[in-house]
């Protein structure tokens, strides 16, 4: 990781985990809409739907939690 | 009429001019035993004949016109010239095929300390044989380790930000923790493969050295396997008795000799060609393993990326160096330990150990086919382009995180 501090490997990570909480986000409201709003005409999109939000917020969790682990063993912030 | 028709004429005729015994000498003591049987009496034999006589020394001083000193001299000199050109013929020949020898033998000593288990270590295990190449390959492994560890997190947030927020890429009704165990796995990859390797690779080079000693001791030394022999010494030939003798030895022998420098200057050839063959792939191999890094960012996808071929690459090239390095030896011993005449056995040893150099150099058919060409200079056979694309193929997807899809 040293090398990557060169290059402000820090600032790259930082964007990327502000890209992918605030997408995140996004897409979570939206699916939640889309499921709220939903008519009984798509029941097996509406269930394939929320499959896929679980594996997004699992998503969030894993990104966040690797960020976390990868700078506490890099110093990365520090 | 061309100069050299006239000095070939002049060649001969002084040749056969040296086998007359024609002699302008006077020899007094046979004049006076003619005349003294002409008048029936005896000569004196008491007397000195040889101080007078002018065919052992130019003591005649007979006046200006007395040319038999000079012819004498003539008859020697043309004697002495035909035995010192080819005297100097057959030592610029000897001195050459001394110098070969010599010079083959102090490369491969010297240069390179070469038996078997030098050659596995050059061919594939580069940095254990030179401390530059050593420290050259630990401080680019550590550069390309930081460098792949650095873009393990970058690819893995991206891919998953492309598969689970916006749905595009990949397949979102997978686990995410998926992306867990596959970064595991790369970064395992990453910061073990050397220490993996160091460990794992003695066992296969250790089974190359125990095939290389089953053939027998590898001896480099050419002086004593080419011996062009019976050649006459320098002061043989220019003594005034024995000329047609030594000269026909010489003639014989002189033929063998440039045979057996042409078939020298093959066998040398071919050997340094393979020699410096598997050195080249030995170098190629320390790049190879030092982009490992790299190539096991494919790791993060789905299908391994190009992870895999890249190892079977790996594997493929150290089989076809460590044939290539048995093909060598193979050859070395052809030709070892023999002494070099035109004999019919040997010179057929001499052809198998030019001929198995030559497949050492990696001109092999069959086997370029099964395990692809290793260390080959021109991009063709397919584990040269294999291995080229693979490691395209690791930098592709560190380098297209904000390529669009198309």
């Amino acid at each position: 990781m040293t090398y990557m501090n060169n290059y402000d490997y820090g600032g790259i990570i930082t964007a990327l985990l502000i890209l992918i909480n605030t997408g995140g986000i996004f897409r979570i409201i939206y699916s939640l809409f889309l499921i709220m709003t939903n008519s009984s005409q798509h029941q097996m999109e509406i269930d394939r739907l929320k499959k896929r939000l679980r594996y997004t917020v699992l998503f969030l969790l894993v990104a966040n939690s690797l960020v976390a682990l990868t700078s506490i063993f890099t110093n990365l912030f520090g | 009429m061309k100069i050299h028709h006239f000095l070939f004429t002049f060649a001969i005729l002084l040749f056969s001019f040296s086998f007359t015994n024609i002699s302008f000498a006077t020899n007094y003591k046979d004049m006076a035993q003619y005349y003294a049987e002409q008048y029936g009496q005896e000569i004196n034999e008491d007397f000195d004949w040889d101080s007078v006589d002018s065919d052992s020394d130019s003591k005649s001083s007979g006046g200006f016109f007395d040319l038999s000193g000079i012819k004498d001299a003539i008859e020697k000199a043309v004697e002495n010239v035909l035995d010192l050109m080819l005297a100097g013929i057959i030592n610029l020949f000897i001195a050459l095929v001394d110098f070969l020898k010599n010079f083959v033998t102090g490369i491969f000593n010297t240069l390179f300390s070469i038996d078997s288990s030098s050659l596995v270590d050059y061919g594939l295990h580069m940095e254990n044989s030179n401390s530059f190449f050593n420290s050259f390959y630990e401080s680019l492994y550590k550069v390309l380790q930081s460098i792949a560890l650095s873009i393990v997190v970058i690819l893995s947030l991206k891919k998953g930000f492309m598969t689970y927020i916006l749905w595009r890429d990949g397949s979102p009704d997978e686990n995410p923790v998926e992306i867990i165990f596959r970064v595991a796995l790369c970064v395992a990859m990453i910061l073990t493969f050397k220490d993996v390797y160091d460990v794992l690779f003695p066992i296969v080079e250790n089974g190359i050295r125990l095939v290389l000693s089953k053939i027998e001791h590898m001896t480099i030394d050419f002086r004593s396997s080419v011996a062009v022999t019976n050649i006459p010494s320098f002061e043989a030939l220019v003594k005034d008795d024995g000329f047609l003798k030594e000269t026909q030895k010489a003639f014989a022998n002189l033929i063998g000799a440039i045979f057996s420098l042409i078939v020298l200057f093959y066998f040398i050839k071919y050997s340094i060609i393979a020699l410096f063959h598997i050195l080249q792939n030995g170098i190629e191999f320390l790049f190879v393993r030092a982009a490992f890094p790299i190539i096991s960012l494919g790791l993060l996808s789905v299908n391994g990326g190009s992870f895999s071929g890249y190892c079977i690459q790996i594997v493929k090239n150290s089989i076809s160096i460590a044939i290539n390095i048995v093909f060598l030896k193979l050859s070395y011993m052809m030709v070892s330990n023999l002494h070099f005449t035109i004999d019919e056995n040997n010179i057929v040893n001499f052809m198998f150990g030019i001929l198995l150099a030559k497949m050492a150099s990696g001109s092999n058919a069959i086997i370029s086919q099964l395990l692809g060409n290793a260390g080959s200079s021109v991009a063709s056979g397919d584990g040269a382009l294999a291995t080229g694309n693979a490691i395209k193929g690791g930098f592709d997807s560190a380098v297209n995180i904000f390529k669009p899809k198309g």
